[in-house]
């Protein structure tokens, strides 16, 4: 079944493909491509006909101008571009066909490209002789350069004009002929005119020079314009369109077969899918058909089936109305016995455990097995809870007695502990106040600490400015020293002016002897020596040795006196260093009580915190102890309430009979 | 019963036999239409032969281009980082002040290397039927390639050019905006074309006379037109550019290369393109336009002044020396030809 629907959804498949295969094949004709191709051919056979037709413009000088040459050979060669975009539908040997007559035709255009530019050269320099001549021959004719009655020249020049313009008009050659007699007539002229003007002679020869070029260049130009007229006919043109038409056809025909199998093939599938569907409602229609069928058969089986079961159940009914006058029998048996064995257990009910009902061969007889096995289950617990009970009653009574005495016990506690609680709370008052007094010590102390080590620092300072003193007395006692030097050296220096005096005297002497002339001076000097400068030096000399002897003894006595202070000073001093040892022992003493003093503060404090605790811990003892004395009512009153339960329960309990 | 179902079943044969009846009209009539040969557009314009007013038309005075494209173009344009060296950019030989010109005779590359023509101007190359004197590029993008790669302008690489710009953030944001492919070659060639495109030269007085302002010319300048035409200039020089709209050779009378002397492989023009003899020293005419604001001329610069640019033409290409007053006239006419860019006088 499964492969049968496999094989159905291929061939389906297939089918489409195929289908679209045909529709794909039977539309590859691009009708805008070929539309835009058509265009193009159009426009290339519009633009070489108007090339043609600038052509002879140019030609006959019906324009002036070759842009629209240019411009229409540059658009020819634009849609030529366009043109070797072949369409798609021109395939195989037709496509490679068709591009060498697309190669032929590019080849065309550049030949005529060619041939036009030779043209319009060729047909500027033929025009431009054409008009110049005119003006040439009418600027010699005008001019009349020479003297001599020269009618035969001008008569020879206008022919030679009307020639060429005819000729220039004609297109045949016959004209050439004429032409050129004209121009051989006008040389002979120049030759029979020896006296002509030089300029009139360069003016004639330049006339059958442009004469010449005119000649010369006509029948090129002729033969130009029929070369790129027969390049550009309409014959080559439809040669193109020939044969892409042609392509063009056979794509239609070729695309025409695959639309008719495209067709007949889709009204295959068509029919076929007609016939599927139609067979498809025969099928289902036979199918309810048959269905039909088949349920009038099943109504039939069924209402057979209903009556043979309506039988049945009055043959039931039937048997059920005998078996009930049986069971009604059976009931009324079963409630006697039920009663019998009520009777026999009523005792039960007024505690009496020992009574066992009889078993008999029926339901009732099962019950009652199971009934004496509960009550013999049920004797025994009793059994075991009256020993229990009794056992308790025992305990009770023995433990009373001492759950009383516990119970006074620990009220006796919890009045022993509110009194050592009262206790603490002395203890820890008084605590408090060690710790106040402590810190109103440490109060005292403190500035008295504070007071010692400020004496300290001046008793430092005073040592430092007495260690001062004793360095200035010290100093000056060497300055002192050194003044006495200076006066010892002062005294020396007297001593060696005595030596100069001395030897300035000798000198004056020498100069007395070296020098008689000057002997008076010498010896003036020499006296003046003597009596002046020895005189005033020996009384300096003199004073000078007192006031360096009283200086000395007065520095002596000043060294003796700063001694004797240095002395002073370093024994005060030393005393003052003992004093300030002695109160920085004090200082570290009191620092030391200080101390002792804040340790005694902070332990009372830590010990009324203690005996704070304490008394806090001793409240919750208390507080524990009066609910443990109230438990202990408790238990007492429980017990009571235990002993009064158990001793009921003993009086129920004996109410079964056991034995 | 079974008449029931016998009528069921005929009805659903009915119902199917309609819906296949449809199906095949609907087909038939599909078929016939696609199978029809499609229309050609037969209703083609006639083509009119209309005769044209003049040789020369007057260049549009606005013309619609991406903006965006052209401020970017612009940038690029005087972008010395196209350079190898970073030393030259387009505007290095394209000076705007000088008509779009060099005003040297060969303009200097990378390297300080000599050009080997003139430089032609950038305004109006738009209208040009080919780019270079040779004609060897068709479009302004081609044409961006040849200085880029010559080794004596640029030197460089268009995948070098594009590893440096795309180290510029200012660059890459720009043309990610503008181009859905961003910074690439063809990218840069098309902003710099595009700025090029915007470079166009409207409002010449010779243009407004044109469009029927007779007196935008004084009658000198008209003389000079009519001898313009009347010597057959007008035959190459006409157009939107008056000129460059064709190949001529260079000395229809007389060999200016050989008067010259110093024949370079420059001087052969289009031969150096085609290789066809008859492309020797062929080159493409030039535009008038704004000439009077791009000395020296000719492809190889050797005429310094309009005059002995219009005296040379004359000589080689007319077969004559032209008067002192002729050449007066027609250079006054050629000045006529200097348009406005944005609005302002070249």
């Amino acid at each position: 079944m499964k492969q049968y629907r496999w094989f159905n959804i291929l061939t389906i498949v297939s089918a489409a493909i195929f289908l679209i295969f045909l529709v794909v094949k039977s539309l590859s004709i691009d009708l805008e491509k070929h539309q835009n191709y058509q265009t193009a051919l159009a426009h290339q056979n519009e633009r070489k006909a108007i090339i043609n037709q600038e052509l002879l413009k140019s030609r006959y000088e019906l324009f002036f101008s070759y842009d629209p040459l240019v411009n229409h050979l540059s658009e020819l060669k634009e849609t030529q571009a366009k043109l070797t975009e072949i369409p798609k539908f021109i395939e195989g040997k037709n496509r490679e066909d068709f591009q060498q007559i697309l190669a032929k035709s590019s080849q065309l255009i550049e030949n005529t490209e060619q041939l036009l530019e030779d043209f319009k050269s060729q047909n500027s320099a033929f025009k431009n002789s054409l008009r110049y001549l005119p003006s040439l021959v009418s600027e010699i004719a005008n001019k009349n350069y020479s003297q001599i009655n020269n009618q035969n020249l001008s008569a020879s020049l206008d022919e030679l004009v009307q020639n060429i313009l005819l000729y220039n008009l004609t297109s045949s050659e016959d004209l050439t002929s004429s032409v050129k007699r004209t121009i051989k007539k006008l040389q002979q002229i120049k030759q029979e005119n020896i006296n002509i003007d030089r300029e009139e002679l360069f003016l004639i020869d330049l006339a059958n020079r442009h004469a010449e070029i005119i000649l010369s260049y006509k029948p090129r130009i002729d033969r130009l314009t029929q070369e790129i007229l027969a390049l550009l006919n309409t014959q080559q043109s439809e040669e193109l369109n020939k044969a892409y038409y042609s392509y063009y056809q056979k794509a239609i025909n070729k695309t025409s077969i695959y639309r008719h199998f495209a067709y007949a093939w889709s009204l295959i599938l068509l029919g076929w899918i007609s016939y599927l569907a139609i067979s498809r409602t025969l099928q289902l229609l036979q199918k309810s058909q048959r269905a039909e069928l088949a349920l009038q058969k099943m109504n039939e089986d069924l209402e057979a089936k209903v009556k043979e079961r309506t039988a049945q159940l009055s043959d039931l009914w039937a048997q059920e109305c005998l078996s009930e006058k049986k069971q009604r029998r059976a009931k009324e048996k079963l409630q006697q016995r039920v009663r019998e064995l009520g009777t026999e257990i009523a005792s039960v009910s007024q505690g009496d455990l020992t009574i066992r009902a009889t078993v008999t061969q029926d339901e009732i007889g099962t019950i009652a097995e199971f009934y004496n096995f509960t009550l013999e289950n049920l004797r025994q617990i009793i059994v075991q809870v009256q020993i229990v009970v009794q056992k308790v009653v025992n305990n009770i009574k023995s433990n009373e007695i001492a759950i009383q005495k516990l119970s006074e016990d620990t009220n006796e506690q919890k009045e022993g502990i509110a009194v050592a609680r009262e206790n603490i709370k002395i203890i820890a008052k008084s605590i408090q106040m060690i710790a106040v007094k402590a810190a109103r010590t440490e109060a005292l102390v403190s500035p008295m600490i504070r007071t010692g080590e400020k004496g300290a620092i001046l008793i430092d300072r005073t040592v430092e400015e007495m260690l001062s003193i004793q360095n200035t007395t010290d100093k000056t006692n060497e300055q002192i020293k050194l003044l006495k030097m200076c006066s010892q050296k002062t005294s020396q220096l007297t001593d060696v002016i005595d030596q100069i005096t001395f030897q300035t005297n000798g000198v004056a002497v020498h100069s007395v002897n070296e020098e008689p002339r000057i002997r008076e001076d010498a010896q003036n000097l020499s006296l003046l020596f003597d009596k002046s400068l020895r005189h005033t030096s020996k009384q300096a000399n003199e004073e000078v040795e007192k006031l360096i002897a009283e200086i000395q003894a007065g520095i002596e006595e000043v060294i003796l006196t700063i001694n004797e202070s240095i002395a002073e000073t370093k024994n005060k001093t030393q005393l003052v260093q003992e004093t300030r040892q002695n109160l920085n022992q004090i200082a570290s003493m009191s620092t030391q009580i200080e101390q002792l003093v804040n340790e005694i503060a902070l332990s009372a404090s830590e010990q009324s915190q203690a005996s704070e605790t304490v008394s806090q811990i001793l409240e919750k003892v208390t507080t524990i102890a009066s609910q443990t004395a109230i438990s202990a009512t408790d238990v007492s009153t429980s017990f009571a309430k235990l002993l009064t339960a158990t001793q009921q329960l003993q009086e129920r309990v004996s109410q079964f009979k056991v034995n | 019963m079974k008449k029931l179902y016998s009528s069921q079943r005929t009805r659903w044969l009915y119902i199917i036999s309609i819906i296949f009846l449809c199906l095949m009209t609907i087909g038939l009539w599909r078929s016939s239409q696609l199978l029809e040969k499609p229309k050609i557009d037969e209703e083609q314009k006639p083509i009119a032969i209309t005769l044209s007013s003049g040789a020369i038309e007057p260049i549009p005075l606005v013309r619609k281009l991406d903006e965006r494209k052209v401020d970017l173009g612009r940038n690029l344009f005087n972008e010395p980082k196209l350079s190898k060296d970073n030393t030259i950019s387009c505007a290095s030989c394209h000076h705007l002040d000088a008509g779009g010109a060099d005003p040297k005779r060969f303009s200097l590359g990378i390297n300080d290397a000599v050009g080997v023509v003139n430089t032609p101007t950038v305004f109006n190359s738009e209208f040009n039927f080919k780019m270079h004197w040779s004609g060897v590029v068709t479009t302004l993008e081609e044409q961006i390639d040849k200085p880029v790669y010559s080794e004596r302008v640029m030197a460089s690489s268009w995948p070098e050019i594009v590893s440096k710009l795309q180290k510029l953030p200012e660059y890459t944001s720009v043309f990610a905006k503008i181009y859905p492919d961003g910074l690439n070659s063809d990218n840069i060639k098309n902003a710099i074309a595009t700025y090029e495109r915007s470079l166009y030269t409207p409002n010449a007085r010779f243009d407004r006379f044109l469009r029927g302002e007779q007196n935008a010319l004084t009658e000198e300048e008209k003389e000079g037109y009519r001898r313009f035409k009347a010597y057959g200039c007008v035959s190459c020089h006409q157009g939107i550019n008056i000129g460059a709209n064709l190949f001529q050779n260079f000395g229809l009378f007389g060999n200016y290369f050989e008067d010259r002397g110093n024949i370079t492989k420059a001087d052969l023009g289009r031969f150096n393109v085609t290789g066809n003899e008859e492309d020797r020293y062929k080159f493409r005419v030039s535009s008038l336009r704004n000439i009077e604001k791009t000395p020296p001329y000719f492809h190889d610069g050797t005429a310094e002044t309009l005059e002995e640019a219009v005296m040379l033409m004359g000589k080689y290409q007319l077969g004559r020396q032209l008067s002192d007053q002729d050449i007066e006239l027609i250079v006054k006419f050629l000045k006529t030809l200097t348009g406005e860019y944005q609005g302002k006088p070249l």
